[in-house]
């Protein structure tokens, strides 16, 4: 990993009110996935910290564990601008009380975020419903930044450049 | 919280696919590297196969193409529920009609926001279901919706079916949608003789009724629906929206200006958030396009879509069936009634009057009627009415009133006239003069067009009219 790998920008934007998706894929090539709870950067830009809810994510969970890769998309609802990040180097752990924190600040401004859009609050709270017993810490070491916007440049790989 | 549905049936999963929430794709590559990526239309295809478009050709499809297995996420967007569909990638199509619909879509979808050289659909990329799971099950306290859509049906078939006529059969739709489906905003549009435009003839639920308004076929939901032949249903305007303006932003910072025309302003409502268009067909034969909307998200849902379709191929049939019954008049058939039942003067500016007749009630001031040749174009007054067919209809009707002196006419006479050189085509000249009887009710107050009979009309004229013509 080059260190303008994470650019500013990227670091900003992954952090907001941005939807979470994670795939990873088992050792018979079948792609597993889940809904993401917020991302924290570590400050040198070397590990991302994902929380997933750990019943939707049992399939996922092994998978990082057996083949050791992970894809994560971001996207912002409001402009529908989005990355992709694909890292390696999984671990795995149990979400602390300051992460279960971060995550209920995440899930509300990314549902405030909806509900500006026209969505029924009820139905984000719902959608994204956690319990804080079941979130498990993903972190990964990225590896490669990808353009995900809709259109022309999707999938085009991103140096320093801001999403 | 993860329970596997064992039977594969994604039916009551089509809410998922309405676009109001973006569903994600999970792929991996043939050395285990997983791709995810968020889809802007996956289309419910049947109970165990889904589509998604092929745009770019992009890691997903790549990968597809190596390994056919998949994930989709989808949820619902009315109770909240979500699902991950295990698929398997079976073919893309490049036509047909399944590829004819998701084109469609994106294709009302991108002249709504000046993409139309940007989204362009490749392919429908079809997949089979293989397994469903439950990731978060339905918010509680929602009900599941009713069934209804067959009692609605009925009622619907029933009240077109009392139809007598084109205009009763027009208005009788409209208010079928209207009091059985609730729906506040809609219009009828009739293919023209060409081909080439679709025009208003009847609508509900707008503050100007647009009747004679022209849409060109191919153009925005309306006319994509009539080109394609299928219903388009878009139900998240502002999702879909950005989600064009996304593109629109990253093709302009490519530099592909010139690719990208100028945004076609929606018909009727300004701030429609769901709309559907649905082609209005008799067999093999296009009549025109059934267009709803709304500004609630996601009003219009599969099963409105599934009961549209249907009313639509009803309102065709019974077009069809009306103007074929049309009674082909003998010309000897034709009323010679004189002016004399009506109460007013017709003068000309290039002959006299055949009669004076002074007016029994009303304004005795003449109405000034101009014709344009070019364009067929009517003026009364400083007031545009009319152009086209229907406009060369006026015309001709007006100049017979004031040469021969009668107000009745037939369909037939109309249908035979030589000047008109109306194609054979008996609905469209229906519907024309539903279009011309209407937009004179709408637009003036001294010239009425009642129907007399099957096949026969008055001209009823309340003012002096002065014919003008002008190239």
């Amino acid at each position: 990993m080059t260190p303008a790998l994470l650019s500013d920008g990227t670091v900003a934007f992954i952090q907001r009110e941005v939807a979470i998706d994670v795939a990873s894929c088992s050792s018979d090539l079948r792609p597993s996935a889940c809904r993401g709870f917020a991302c924290r950067v570590s400050p040198d830009r070397q590990r991302l910290t994902i929380f997933v809810r750990r019943g939707e994510a049992s399939q996922v969970l092994q998978d990082v564990l057996g083949q050791d890769v992970i894809a994560v998309v971001y996207c912002l609802p409001e402009t529908e601008t989005a990355i992709q990040i694909k890292g390696r180097q999984i671990s795995l752990s149990a979400a602390n009380a300051d992460d279960v924190a971060c995550v209920e600040r995440y899930r509300h401004a990314f549902v405030d975020g909806i509900v500006r859009l026209g969505y029924g609050r009820e139905f984000g709270l719902s959608h994204m419903a956690i319990e804080a017993g079941q979130l498990v810490a993903l972190s990964f070491t990225p590896e490669q930044v990808f353009e995900q916007t809709p259109g022309p440049m999707a999938g085009k790989r991103m140096g320093g450049s801001q999403p | 919280m993860s329970a596997v549905v064992n039977a594969v049936c994604i039916a009551h999963l089509r809410n998922c696919f309405e676009g109001g929430v973006p569903s994600a794709l999970s792929t991996c590559s043939v050395d285990g590297t997983p791709n995810i990526a968020y889809l802007s239309q996956v289309q419910y295809v049947d109970q165990k196969h889904v589509a998604t478009t092929f745009q770019f050709f992009n890691k997903t499809r790549q990968n597809i193409l190596a390994n056919p297995y998949a994930l989709l996420k989808v949820v619902d967007p009315l109770n909240g529920s979500g699902y991950k569909l295990h698929v398997r990638y079976l073919r893309t199509e490049t036509s047909g009609p399944l590829f004819e619909s998701m084109k469609a879509k994106l294709a009302g979808i991108a002249s709504h926001t000046g993409m139309t050289e940007v989204f362009k659909l490749l392919g429908s990329d079809i997949y089979e279901v293989e397994r469903v799971e439950t990731i978060v099950h339905p918010m509680p306290g929602i009900l599941p919706a009713v069934q209804d859509s067959l009692p609605k049906l009925r009622h619907m078939s029933a009240m077109l079916n009392a139809s007598r006529d084109l205009d009763e059969l027009l208005d009788n739709t409209l208010t079928a949608l209207q009091t059985v489906c609730g729906i506040g905003h809609m219009m009828i549009l009739k293919l023209d003789e060409c081909g080439e435009r679709l025009f208003t003839v009847a609508t509900r639920g707008y503050d100007q009724s647009g009747v004679g308004s022209e849409i060109p076929m191919g153009h925005g939901v309306i006319g994509v629906a009539a080109r394609e032949r299928t219903p388009i249903r878009i139900s998240h305007m502002t999702s879909e929206y950005i989600y064009g303006k996304a593109v629109r932003d990253s093709a302009e910072a490519l530099g592909l200006h010139h690719q990208l025309e100028t945004a076609i302003p929606m018909p009727g409502l300004p701030e429609c958030r769901s709309q559907m268009a649905v082609p209005i067909t008799a067999g093999a034969t296009l009549y025109g396009v059934l267009y709803v909307e709304s500004h609630e998200d996601l009003r219009f849902t599969y099963d409105d879509e599934d009961m549209l379709q249907i009313v639509a191929q009803q309102f065709g049939w019974m077009a069809q069936s009306m103007a074929c019954a049309d009674p082909a008049e003998p010309a000897t058939d034709t009323p010679t009634l004189p002016a004399s039942t009506a109460s007013f003067t017709v003068t000309a500016v290039s002959a006299p009057p055949m009669t004076t007749i002074t007016p029994a009630l009303g304004d005795e001031r003449p109405v000034l009627v101009r014709y344009f040749k070019a364009d067929h174009s009517i003026f009364l007054d400083e007031d545009y009415l009319i152009k086209g067919v229907a406009g060369a209809i006026f015309w001709k009707l007006v100049q017979v009133r004031q040469h021969e002196g009668r107000d009745q006419f037939t369909n037939r006479e109309l249908r035979l006239a030589p000047d008109l050189s109306l194609p054979d085509i008996a609905d469209n000249l229906e519907a024309r003069l539903v279009l011309l009887q209407r937009r004179l009710a709408e637009r003036t107050r001294c010239v009425r067009m009642h129907k007399t009979g099957r096949g026969r009309f008055q001209l009823q004229v309340m003012q002096p009219l002065k014919l003008q013509s002008a190239d």
